[in-house]
């Protein structure tokens, strides 16, 4: 029996000495450029293509969109994680990498996506201060809101902006939290101190199972414990049987206005953070989601970022399915406890997703290709902005900072750019020249070439994400 | 006997996590087509794709640590897939049943791994 014990400790030493490391804080917390080395030659590519690095450097650059001339556009953010506020820009960029400034915007970033439709310029303002806006950008610059008040001053923004062929304008608007629960993860975030009323705002009416979960309450000085339940204020308890009466715009949800602006309509709801949109080449939908993040209030372990195909009127599953599984089964729990279901009834039963990508890998961007030239045509490019380990979960090693492609028939994902060497990761860790952050793609008019939006480098150190300005770049890829 | 059983038993164990865990760490970039692959192998990747990607993308480390660099026999493997006993119940990854991955398809899932372990980039 002692023989017994003192084999399986060791067993148990060996495998904790180091030989599963979990991936710690990393990067100091400034937001200062630091020098970024660039070489192409430090990423792979698919034989048969080549990448290259476009000169010039860009200050959190978040999206991109080519013009009919095929003149390329590029969109700094204004603002980070980290709470680092810039001015938002939409940039033309010139082969000789030469800049020049369509439009500013406010103190209202971040500007997350960007698209191009018969003559002007379409943007999702994420809306961290004043809430989140759809903006028309004429060539010469000038701003209109086809749309405001959106509920984006939580965890995730108003995103993906694409314009279909039916004239309607469609755009993604994430969640305030992770899981529906306001707690300290938002309070870290920055947000619940400016904003101590908002939560999430489900699209439809729903009925709540009444739970509530207890946290310190970090707007009080005292700290004493407060319960907060699902879709409502932080210290604000729920009851069995509570409808929480839905309203539009809403949180998690994809939804559309007529080009010229008018109502926001629902297209689907129950997604987390719906980031990037694109249209197939058969005029499908197609949206990425940030799956849930193991921290806050209700945690969830293992729920990997998503790739659906919308079908309008359809529930997907936040805040209590990752795809088409049930959070209350065991794989998801998290500090040992399952995440209990929040809703008594669900709108539908969630559909599963076309594809499943690394959990925190953060899928973000996406377009397909259309181009027998390129080659795989029909396949989704998705640019993965890479984990933000350790805040929002632990893991084992790096996950993301590459671009993938996806077979959106069969949910193959292969990867399509990464960083060479012995273990995957950003740039600026593995001490190479290649990719840091992706986060949007687009090809050309033609869709031969294959650009690829680098946000640049931002470490994760112990007191929380540190981006560094001006170290955001774009990648070009094409056959040879 | 049977405690002399059990601690080879334990060894065996031992020596299974020692193999999983500790051997070098070697990552491979794998960007090889679907359609380049054997019927069996393509079939384990999406397999692969479905079931196991998430934690593994791509074989790298993630939630989970990485599967493209362990060099254990397929019975460990298999043994593994279908049940958590097999390491004693430790770490998070599930268990899955023949309704989930069935014989064929595990048979499939061990022929894409052993792919895996054969690129190296």
């Amino acid at each position: 029996m002692k023989m017994k014990a003192i084999l399986l400790l060791g067993c148990v030493s060996l495998v904790l000495s180091g030989c599963f490391k979990l991936r710690g804080h990393y990067g100091t917390k400034s937001y200062d450029a630091v020098a970024r080395p660039v070489n192409s030659n430090d990423i792979i590519v698919p034989d048969g293509y080549k990448i290259e690095a476009l000169p010039g450097s860009f200050n959190f650059p978040s999206g991109i969109t080519i013009d009919d001339s095929g003149n390329v556009y590029v969109l700094e953010a204004g603002y980070s994680y980290g709470e680092i506020f810039t001015v938002p820009k939409l940039l033309r960029v010139e082969a000789s990498g030469k800049q020049t400034v369509i439009a500013e915007g406010s103190k209202n970033g971040p500007w997350t996506a960007v698209d191009y439709y018969k003559g002007h310029f379409y943007i999702s303002e994420g809306g961290s201060l004043e809430g989140g806006r759809i903006l028309k950008v004429t060539p010469e610059g000038k701003i209109s809101r086809l749309v405001e008040n959106l509920p984006s001053f939580g965890d995730h923004h108003t995103d993906g902006v694409v314009v279909g062929d039916d004239g309607y304008i469609y755009f993604g608007q994430g969640t305030a939290t992770n899981s529906a629960i306001v707690g300290k993860d938002n309070f870290d975030f920055g947000w619940l101190a400016r904003k101590k009323d908002f939560h999430d705002i489900p699209c439809e009416d729903i009925i709540l199972n009444g739970e509530n979960y207890e946290t310190e309450n970090v707007l009080s000085e005292d700290k004493e414990k407060v319960q907060t339940g699902a879709f409502v204020p932080f210290g604000t308890k729920t009851v069995k049987g509570q409808t929480i009466k839905g309203s539009l715009p809403c949180n998690g949800a994809v939804m559309r206005l007529p080009i010229n602006g008018g109502n926001v309509e629902l297209v689907a709801w129950g997604f987390r953070n719906p980031f990037g949109l694109a249209f197939s080449p058969d005029g499908s939908l197609f949206v990425t989601d940030n799956g849930f993040d193991e921290r806050g209030s209700r945690p969830v372990f293992g729920a990997g970022d998503l790739l659906f195909k919308v079908k309008a009127g359809t529930w997907y599953g936040w805040p209590d399915f990752s795809g088409a599984d049930s959070l209350s089964g065991e794989n998801y729990k998290a500090r040992k406890i399952r995440p209990k279901s929040l809703l008594q009834k669900y709108p539908n039963k969630p559909p599963a997703p076309v594809a499943t990508f690394g959990v925190h890998s953060s899928s973000n961007g996406i377009d397909f290709s259309t181009s027998s030239t390129f080659g795989h045509k029909g396949d989704a490019f998705v640019a993965q902005f890479g984990d933000m380990a350790p805040n929002v979960g632990n893991i084992y090693g790096p996950v993301g900072f590459k671009l993938v492609k996806v077979n959106v028939e069969t949910g193959d994902i292969s990867d399509f750019a990464v960083n060479k060497g012995s273990k995957n990761g950003p740039a600026s860790t593995l001490k190479g020249g290649g990719l840091e952050r992706p986060i949007a793609v687009k090809f050309s008019r033609d869709g031969n070439t294959l650009y690829v939006v680098d946000f640049g480098v931002l470490e994760m150190p112990e007191k929380g994400p540190a981006p560094k300005q001006n170290t955001g770049m774009l990648w070009k890829i094409s056959k040879l | 006997m049977k405690t002399r059983l059990s601690v080879y038993l334990i060894i065996f164990m031992c020596m299974g996590f020692y193999l999983s865990s500790c051997s070098s760490r070697r990552i491979k970039k794998d960007m090889t087509e679907i359609s380049r692959l054997d019927d069996q192998v393509a079939e384990g990747r999406i397999i692969f794709k479905n079931q196991c990607q998430k934690c593994h993308p791509n074989g790298e480390a993630g939630v989970g640590p990485s599967l493209n660099d362990k060099k254990l026999p397929s019975f460990i493997i298999r043994a593994r897939i279908r049940s958590r006993a097999t390491f004693l119940w430790t770490g998070r990854m599930p268990s899955f049943s023949k309704h989930e991955i069935s014989e064929k398809g595990l048979d499939a899932l061990l022929a894409y791994l052993k792919n895996m372990e054969k690129k190296d980039k």
